[in-house]
């Protein structure tokens, strides 16, 4: 039953080795503050749409499966949506419309689709948590990485803490913004991706 | 049959769901927006002041112990790759209080452009007349970013035109007259909207009275023996109430020059023939606002 | 006929002859620099050069391939992409771009042969998305100016010729810009701008060079700086820019990329048909950023942007075998 969790960590990390979920992971990954928030509005949205789908794959007819899970995962994410906004104003202006487009976020419909539909209740809150949880490592360290390079701090929150000055003051006047910009995303996907191989054994 | 039923029961609990969030966090987000528009209005026009919006999202008027101080208006113009907009604090005269560059739908590039959010390159436009200010490279006195001249002189631009758009058709029709004594002397404000100190000259104030059509404004300077120096009437494109032809001979330089070394407690200037009411309203609009000004 | 499309690489003993052939071609321009820009020329270059040569071994020892970092063509890269910095660049600058330039762009795809952009190029292109206020906004006057033909054109002391036609271009400025005093000046390299690319002169001695030892294709230089001759000059007729053509050529990147560059046998097609249309391509390209662009120059995208399409270009442009059918 465990395994369920770990694997969506590593071994079927969805996007490491599944390559899936890619847009939200390079959009809003340009610092560790953003990209943990979007990781934790997907874990709330992953975990409980896969609860529901599982609880009530019993009901739901075959053929009318996927606008169903659209229907339950919209609601999920609006409710994020809401909450952030009423919340975390801060954070919701700065992910923006990446947080409604968690609906399309083809992790959760495919968990629901491939996992929850197919599994019993404990299983799929396993699955939903460790999916979760692997998007939410990778975009936090994605987020790390492009943050300490690109703008020379760690964990800034807007409007609040001013972050960590990783390499000091005087790195702050000329980041490396090349690393906030998109193919900065992509350059640190590529690097953590062959990486997760090396480690893996894949390669 | 089980299908419909099916989806349909998904969707109503979805609503229901979705209404409850809604009710308890809507009241809450609109507080967020509330509380974020008055903490930028309060950014370019600080200290004991209300905001009063005029047009939305657009331009506020600004009251300091309920009387008009001055406006804060937000004006966009093309920069490099995206809009930029300025959100600026004016007093009456026209001088900036407080400027900043909102970040939000801006997309210059990192690095250039970007920087005219930072605060060094707003703090240098506080204390200009929004209508006049300019770059270094344009004969101004404003210093460009670095290698980001486009979007510079964008923010320059929505200072400027967003000043002349939204601000100046709005300002009392005497307020042109004021600012060119402040530039020329310098002046003190002693009764807000209505007396000013000009160093070295006298007092300049504005007195009103009833006319024909509504109320007659004139804006007058003494020196302080009480005698007239210098005196504008309201003409017609000025908002002067009267209809061509019956008092609009009163607001010429001419009727003007019989006022000029008069007194203005008492000033004994002919009545036009033809104009009679009007012109007694302007002599009693000298009279009104000199009142007190001993 | 067997015509491999690029990547493609020459066999071992020649890659080092040409590319130190290459090296010595770009000493007269970097004789120059040092002679306009000062000692610092010469720093920066080292510097990007040390960085180049010193990423290629450490990778090469690390991933335990035959160390290939003295075959010159790191020296080339490291060379050409201290020649697109502006001289007053702080020395990490060089260092930071060749790294990045070596690692990323050359061995990440595959090594020399294998990379499908031009290593000084990319990194020049790195450089200008990270520190753009560096590499756009300090341009350094050259130590010896052209003397009287500038004075009137005060901000010539902080930035290009181009720049100057973008972003302050009133009609006595531009009548200075088209002078002959002013194109004299470009065509020697006294002006402001990256710390190799000025000296139109000094680049055509080393070109020429090249083009005797059949390194470099004339095909490639002629159609890129040619075709942004001949764009500009019809631009010029109808009034779309107000810098004369001459005045297009001999300014920013043309003479840099248009000789060394762009020529880049591993970025560039192997076909004398790929290369007319990658040349010609890279002149529009370069002209269309000028005048519509955000940036002043367009040189350095131009040819990046042709270099994603030249594997295309080879394959569209093989010639087929008598009697092949068309499938």
């Amino acid at each position: 039953m465990f395994r369920h969790f770990v694997n969506g960590i590593l071994k079927e990390n969805p996007v490491l080795v599944l390559a899936i979920g890619l847009c939200p992971t390079l959009a809003v990954s340009t610092s560790a503050y953003n990209a943990l928030g979007m990781g934790v509005a997907v874990i709330f949205v992953l975990t409980m749409s896969n609860l529901i789908v599982s609880a009530a794959r019993k009901v739901i007819p075959q053929n009318l499966r996927i606008p169903i899970f659209i229907i339950i995962i919209s609601t999920f994410v609006t409710i994020t949506d809401y909450v952030m906004k009423a919340y975390l104003p801060e954070l919701a202006k700065n992910l923006g419309v990446f947080v409604p487009l968690i609906v399309v976020n083809c992790i959760i419909l495919g968990r629901a689709e491939g996992f929850a539909y197919k599994h019993s209740v404990p299983a799929a809150l396993l699955d939903g948590l460790g999916s979760g949880i692997g998007f939410t490592l990778v975009i936090f360290i994605i987020g790390s990485i492009r943050e300490i390079l690109g703008a020379g701090t760690w964990m800034s929150i807007p409007g609040g803490f001013e972050g960590f000055k990783v390499f000091g003051e005087g790195f702050l006047n000329y980041p490396v913004l090349f690393m906030i910009l998109p193919p900065g995303g992509f350059l640190v996907i590529a690097f953590l991706m062959a990486l997760s191989r090396k480690l893996t054994g894949e390669a | 049959m089980r299908q419909v039923l099916v989806l349909f029961i998904v969707c109503v609990l979805s609503a229901f769901l979705l209404s409850f969030v809604y009710g308890k966090t809507a009241p809450l987000i609109e507080e967020n927006a509330k509380k974020k528009i008055e903490a930028s209005l309060k950014e370019v026009f600080p200290g004991e002041v209300e905001f009063k919006e005029i047009e939305p999202g657009k331009l506020w008027e600004v009251y300091r112990n309920g009387s008009l101080a001055g406006f804060v208006y937000i004006h966009g113009e093309r920069g490099y790759s995206s809009v930029v907009r300025a959100m600026v604090g004016v007093d009456l005269e026209g001088k900036i209080v407080g400027m900043k560059v909102p970040k939000e739908g801006l997309s210059e590039t990192p690095g250039l452009g970007m920087k005219v959010t930072e605060p060094w390159f707003s703090r240098q436009f506080i204390g200009k007349y929004a209508e006049d200010v300019k770059l270094k490279k344009d004969g101004g006195d404003l210093d460009a970013i670095t290698a980001a001249t486009i979007s510079s002189r964008a923010c320059v631009n929505a200072v400027k035109n967003g000043y002349i758009e939204l601000v100046k058709k709005r300002l009392p029709w005497w307020m042109k007259y004021i600012r060119e004594f402040a530039k020329e002397y310098g002046i003190e404000e002693v009764e807000p909207g209505k007396k000013w100190k000009v160093k070295d000259k006298g007092l300049l104030y504005l007195g009103e009275a009833e006319g024909f059509g509504g109320k007659v404004q004139v804006l007058v300077l003494v020196d302080d023996k009480g005698k007239i120096e210098w005196i504008h009437i309201q003409r017609p494109e000025e908002g002067l109430p009267e209809t061509e032809g019956y008092g609009t001979e009163v607001a010429t330089q001419e009727y003007e020059q019989r006022f000029i070394g008069k007194s203005a407690a008492n000033p004994d200037v002919d009545v036009l023939t033809g104009a009679s009411v009007t012109s007694r309203a302007v002599i009693e609009a000298v009279k009104e606002g000199y009142k007190g000004g001993e | 006929m067997l015509v491999s499309s690029s990547p493609h690489i020459r066999t071992k003993e020649t890659i080092e002859s040409v590319m130190y052939a290459v090296v010595l071609a770009l000493m007269p321009a970097l004789l120059g620099a040092i002679y306009f820009f000062g000692l610092r020329a010469l720093f920066l270059t080292a510097l990007a050069v040390i960085s180049a040569v010193l990423t290629e071994y450490i990778y090469q020892k690390i991933t335990r391939r035959p160390i290939t970092a003295l075959d010159g063509s790191a020296i080339v890269t490291g060379i050409l992409l201290a020649f697109n910095i502006p001289v007053n660049s702080p020395w990490w600058l060089p260092v930071v771009g060749s790294f990045f330039a070596i690692l990323i762009v050359k061995q990440l795809f595959g090594g020399l042969g294998y990379n499908i952009f031009n290593p000084a190029l990319a990194g020049r292109a790195f450089l200008m998305a990270s520190w753009p206020s560096i590499m756009t906004g300090r341009w350094s006057a050259p130590i010896r100016p052209a003397g009287s033909t500038m004075s009137g054109i005060d901000v010539v002391t902080s930035a290009t010729p181009l720049g100057v036609l973008k972003y302050h271009a009133t009609p006595e400025v531009v009548a200075k810009l088209n002078s002959g005093p002013m194109l004299k000046a470009l065509f020697i390299g006294n002006t402001g701008g990256c710390l190799g690319e000025t000296s139109a002169l000094l680049l055509l001695l080393g070109a020429i060079f090249l083009l005797i030892k059949g390194i470099i294709d004339w095909r490639i230089s002629l159609g890129y700086i040619g075709s942004v001759f001949v764009l500009t000059g019809i631009f010029y007729l109808f009034g779309i820019t107000r810098a004369n053509p001459l005045f297009h050529i001999l300014s920013g990147g043309v003479m840099l990329g248009g000789l060394f560059m762009a020529t880049d046998m591993v970025t560039s097609p192997v076909t004398p048909l790929g290369r007319w249309i990658f040349a010609i391509g890279g002149g529009v390209i370069a002209v269309l950023i000028r005048i519509w662009g955000g940036y002043p120059e367009g040189v350095s995208y131009s040819i990046l942007l042709m270099n994603m399409v030249t594997p295309l270009l080879d394959r569209l442009t093989i010639p087929k075998r008598f009697g092949e059918v068309k499938k």
